[in-house]
């Protein structure tokens, strides 16, 4: 009587020659090559060719004593940029450490020209255009696809680009840094020497890519201080690409050298498993009868009933009820999110779960997350709406969805919630870069945490940790600094401080008012500093403009990460402004004085993605003296966030941000806080709920 | 009174102890952030150690038989083709027009008439789809032509629509045969195509005009699905 599946297909007999849709994926042709520097290139000269939009890369690479490691990202479908670490063996310079040199460097690209049927596309770029500038140079380049796979390029360098077989000269390029280094070094670019650089790729098939180049660059400097020598401009390479876009290159470079290289190629708006793998949420149940008001007879035996399916319903979606005011028609959830990163999901599963906990004659659903006791937006639902339109497409129901703001309209916690506790005990690892003497120095050992919530917004926190192993604790550089040692004895901190206490901290947090926030966190804040941090941020439920203000008294803890205190005290604070441009830019300003008592701002530019990835960049101009803050100039730095749900493949609110300053010194140094209230208040307002709403019926 | 406190002080001490022994391994603790952790090892781990899991392919008519007998109610087996796994859906909820099926994994599938609408817990799931245009050729077994529209969401969690027009074309009468229906119905082929490539959906169209049995395609992860119901 049963037959099976297997006998459905035959019913259907369909061959499968169904063409089938591409994956998101970018396919590897769309790729391009890359140079030594980790730029789109041959080997070691640049193309015209960008990486498609929002590409991030990783790239390794060593020739002869040259190891160069970078991180590239396209900042938009034109403009890419990287940041570079790069270590020269056997170099003889007063800044080696045992004979390697190490240098950070950054590179800006722009397209300036598509490629078409007849023109070739072109780019103009500036290498290592911050800095000391040992690999700085500048190019013009023209890159054009003959025949599929065949590409031909050509381009005009300046700086290192033309220190070999110049034909001509553009002005003088001056040999002296600007400021202490680390500033743009406008003054060289596009000056000196000019010569001419181009090459030829060739890809057989999606795998296989041959390049042959003609290099402009006769490495002065390596020749000059290192054993480097320069026998030939011609340089030949093949790249291997695998099945998930990772290229592997060899080369022979200059006549004289061999050389290797690994690519990793990441695209953050792509995801193994697009919407995640976390289960499916309940289905919406739609009423019979919407005027069985019956039940308002037992007022308070309904209300029990209807919180416990509620409470259990957002149990098992990973959410929790903290409140309920059920009336007639009306329903209004206090909802906390510890799963969701996407907010509209977490607010479209506690819907579902309403139109199965409550009374048929509540028609209105009100749903107001808390994050830290602050209650964050009011977000009202028709339940009719939500019957009707949760097979539909997510942006009919962001239409008849209304958020408003918060203020004293959340419902009260119920009893016995809290106080609460939370704690863990796990591992950490601590890691330092870029310290000459080691580049990479790190620490493991076991941390542990508590979170003791006295009241829904006041919180009791602390963290203690206990080293394994690691060598943090053998920093022996010593960086001179003319500010005040706010940051620079980090070395001691690292040395002396275990078991250290991380932080040890009581926090309040507030709805003064409508559209305003407030946060005072007095206590031991971080590892160097303690004292009281208090803040007040405006931000309109449906506003892209946040203003704060933060004010900070604080004083330098001891090495050893107890409980005393140095003899450096600070008030430090700033006047803070954040925009949300709406095409994924995010921008930040802060304007105020800094924990050396320099006076300055903090510009900041992120591309933020509606899966959590975030890449960008700041920087901190501050009164305080090039010569006074010493190399470097002032503090930049590069800062990337992945997000765990993108790792995973499932809902999470984890998140993982890798800092990268460019150096640690004195000047522009910010006070270090745990729970600074934009971005725990912007996750629930209308510009990100709306950025993030394709997940509401996920 | 003071040995029930002492013996839950010694539990603690020890659970304590191997707590700290596990955090140089794992963690352990009640935050939020530690059960992400313990998720990121335990994914981590699945990932190196575990063998690729391999669900119970085709079910077999016993356990079909056991299903039927043991539930009330429409009955629907899916397979994955691309997974070469099938198990049973069980409806679990009626939405006007709308059924939801769902699977003892938490994962659901909703149907329009019989046609696939949207799934929820499959990976790079099918989020909405307006089908309704050729719902209406496919169950009136006409031949004819009809936008179909498929929602998803990108890596970026956007909604991604992927709009087609489908091809309808009447073919031969089969016979059904699966746990209770015994019928015949019609099959009903679509192709549906834009730009940018090509899928053909079939359908088996009962004479009452729902759809007894499908091969949808579901999306570029999942492929091809067929359906069978074995109770209406």
């Amino acid at each position: 009587m049963v037959r099976l599946i297997g006998s459905i297909r035959s019913i259907f007999a369909i061959s499968a020659t169904g063409l089938v849709f591409s994956a998101n994926t970018v396919s590897a042709q769309d790729v391009p090559g890359f140079n030594l520097y980790g730029s789109p290139g041959l080997v070691d000269m640049p193309t015209a060719y960008e990486m498609p939009d929002a590409h991030l890369t990783t790239s390794f690479s060593k020739m002869g004593d040259s190891t160069r490691n970078t991180i590239g990202f396209q900042i938009t479908p034109r403009l890419s940029g990287a940041f570079r670490y790069s270590a020269l063996a056997n170099y003889n310079s007063v800044a080696s450490v045992n004979g390697v040199y190490y240098d950070r460097s950054f590179d800006l690209r722009y397209q300036l020209l598509r490629e078409s049927n007849l023109t070739p596309a072109v780019t103009i770029g500036l290498q290592d255009f911050i800095g000391t500038g040992l690999y700085g140079g500048e190019y013009i380049v023209a890159t054009k696809t003959l025949t599929p796979g065949l590409q031909v390029t050509g381009g005009l360098g300046w700086g290192r680009l033309g220190s070999y077989n110049a034909f001509a000269t553009t002005g003088s390029r001056p040999a002296e840094l600007l400021g202490q280094g680390g500033i743009p070094t406008y003054d060289r670019w596009f000056r000196g020497d000019v010569a001419a650089f181009g090459g030829v790729s060739y890809a057989p098939n999606e795998k296989l890519r041959f390049k042959l180049e003609y290099s402009s660059d006769r490495y002065v400097e390596e020749t000059a201080n290192g054993q480097f020598t320069h026998q030939s401009p011609w340089n030949f390479g093949v790249d291997y690409t695998f099945r998930n876009g990772t290229q592997l290159s060899l080369y022979h470079a200059y006549g004289s050298e061999i050389g290797a290289q690994v690519t990793f190629v990441t695209d953050v708006r792509s995801a193994k498993i697009p919407g995640g793998l976390e289960t499916a949420p309940v289905p919406v149940r739609v009423r019979s009868d919407v005027r069985d008001l019956g039940w308002t007879q037992d007022f308070s035996a309904t209300r029990k009933s209807s919180y416990a399916a509620l409470q259990a319903g957002l149990k098992t979606e990973g959410l929790v009820l903290e409140g309920l005011d059920l009336e007639a028609e009306i329903a209004t959830v206090r909802l906390r999110n510890p799963k969701y990163s996407s907010e509209p999901e977490a607010i479209g599963r506690t819907a579902r779960v309403m139109t199965r906990a409550l009374p048929s004659s509540v028609e209105t659903f009100v749903i107001v997350p808390v994050v830290n006791g602050m209650p964050m937006s009011v977000v009202t639902l028709n339940r009719t709406d939500v019957e009707t339109l949760v097979h539909q497409d997510s942006a009919a129901i962001l239409a008849r969805t209304s958020v408003a703001d918060a203020f004293r309209a959340v419902p009260p916690t119920e009893t016995g919630l809290y106080p609460r506790l939370s704690w863990s005990i796990g591992p950490y690892a601590k890691v330092s870069f870029f310290d000459p003497d080691n580049p990479v120095r790190m620490d493991a050992g076991v941390r542990a945490k508590a979170d003791y919530w006295l009241a829904p917004n006041v919180v009791l926190s602390g963290s203690v940790t206990k080293k394994a192993f690691g060598n943090l604790d053998n920093i022996k550089r010593f960086d001179k600094s003319d500010l005040p040692r706010v940051r620079t004895d980090y070395g001691k901190y690292s040395t002396e401080g275990d078991p250290a206490l991380e932080h040890l901290t009581v926090a309040a947090y507030g709805r003064p008012g409508k559209d305003l926030y407030s946060r005072v966190t007095f206590g031991y804040l971080e590892d160097m500093y303690g004292g009281i941090s208090t803040e007040l941020l405006w931000k309109p439920v449906d506003s892209r403009l946040a203003l704060g203000v933060e004010l900070n008294y604080v004083k330098q803890r001891d090495f050893d990460q107890r409980f005393g205190f140095r003899d450096y005290e600070a008030f430090t604070g700033h006047a803070s402004a954040y925009y949300a441009f709406g095409n994924g830019f995010h921008g930040q300003m802060d304007v105020g004085r800094y924990l050396a008592g320099d006076y300055g701002a903090t510009v900041a530019l992120d591309r933020e993605f509606a899966n959590g990835w975030k890449v960008g960049a700041y920087a901190t101009f501050s009164n305080a003296s090039f010569d006074d803050f010493g190399e470097g100039s002032f503090d930049k730095g590069i800062r990337i966030t992945l997000p765990l749900q993108w790792v995973l493949g499932t809902a999470s609110r984890g998140d993982n941000q890798i800092d990268i300053q460019s150096l640690t010194r004195d000047g522009g140094a910010r006070v270090k806080v745990d729970g600074r209230l934009y971005q725990q208040v912007r996750d629930y307002h209308r510009p990100e709920l709306e950025n993030e709403w394709g997940r509401f019926w996920r | 009174m003071g040995k029930v406190l002492a013996m839950t002080r010694k539990t603690f001490k020890l659970g304590l102890l191997a707590c700290v022994t596990a955090a140089l391994l794992s963690a352990c603790g009640n935050s939020d952030e530690q059960a992400t952790s313990k998720l990121a090892f335990s994914t981590m781990t699945s990932a190196f150690m575990a063998k690729p899991q391999t669900q119970a392919a085709t079910l077999s008519p016993e356990m079909v038989g056991r299903a039927l007998a043991g539930s009330t109610g429409p009955l629907v087996l899916i397979e994955i083709e691309k997974r070469k796994a099938s198990t049973l859906l069980l409806r679990i909820e009626e939405n006007g027009p709308y059924r939801v099926f769902g699977t003892a994994q938490r994962q659901t599938v909703t149907f329009k008439d019989g046609m696939i609408t949207s799934t929820r817990g499959l990976g790079d799931d099918l989020m909405s789809s307006d089908a309704d245009a050729l719902l209406a050729l496919v169950t009136n077994q006409k031949e004819g032509v009809a936008p179909y529209t498929m929602r998803f969401l990108t890596g970026e969690d956007r909604t991604k629509t992927i709009a087609l027009t489908c091809t309808v074309s009447k073919g031969e009468e089969v016979p059904v045969t699966a746990g209770l229906i015994n019928t015949t119905a019609t099959l009903m082929k679509a192709n549906c195509a834009n730009g940018e490539g090509s899928v053909q959906n079939v359908f088996a169209v009962g004479k009452h005009g729902y759809v007894l049995s499908t091969r949808q395609w579901l999306g570029t992860l999942a492929g091809y699905a067929n359906t069978q119901a074995l109770r209406l």
